[in-house]
């Protein structure tokens, strides 16, 4: 930090870029460093400058240590991952041996993202689609 | 019995949690493309230098999609992510 408040010269781009990187840290780590650069900043007669850009400092809650919103947000990231590696297989698949028999199609949806993913490592050598997904 | 799925339904918190259900399967998709995708490419033209991993990061969803089209033809990297 002070680093790099010493070293640049626009001291308003310099103020900013060390919100963004508070921005990130947890709560508590937040309010200690947000401290240090205020008396930091004090030195160096930013502190307006410090208060103009913590103003528009984003809070980003991490959602994933929520209790209740955690499970629900994890549960969406899982069914979308799985949802994207479908997607860009499928259109891999087709590319390569043309539509897919429905067979195929329900064989592919109901397969975990673990599988789609070793999947992907066959795709570019198997000879045709029975090959890639029979077992 | 998954509890999840009755609150998704609840009068005041359902609206609020399915808003992060859908947050949460936006970057999935995105996650889940990305890995195929990483992993394909790599499988062609070997490990990802930085330089497209940056470009791979800041591709939007709907042209991750266009560029498996081109993966197969692609002659390189290069010609893949330009």
């Amino acid at each position: 930090m002070i680093a790099i408040l010493a070293r640049l010269r626009d001291h308003k781009e310099a103020v900013r870029k060390i919100v963004k990187r508070l921005a990130g840290l947890a709560a508590t780590e937040r309010e200690i460093a947000l401290g240090q650069l205020m008396i930091l900043a004090g030195l160096r007669h930013l502190s307006r400058t410090v208060e103009q850009e913590t103003r528009k400092m984003p809070i980003h809650i991490n959602i994933l240590e929520n209790e209740v919103l955690g499970p629900v947000f994890q549960r969406g990231l899982e069914e979308g991952r799985q949802e994207g590696e479908l997607t860009i297989l499928r259109r891999l698949i087709e590319k390569r041996f043309g539509a897919l028999p429905g067979w195929a199609s329900e064989k592919l949806a109901a397969l975990p993202a673990s599988e789609l993913e070793g999947l992907s490592e066959r795709v570019l050598d198997a000879g045709s689609v029975e090959e890639l997904l029979r077992s | 019995m998954p509890i999840t799925a009755s609150i998704l339904e609840h009068d005041v918190l359902g609206p609020v949690l399915k808003k992060f259900l859908l947050d949460g399967r936006r970057d999935g998709v995105r996650e889940g493309m990305l890995t195929i995708l990483s992993r394909i490419i790599t499988k062609r033209f070997g490990a990802l230098p930085g330089w497209a991993i940056v470009k791979l990061a800041a591709t939007p969803v709907s042209e991750l999609e266009v560029m498996t089209e081109r993966l197969l033809d692609a002659k390189s990297l290069e010609e893949l992510l330009r």
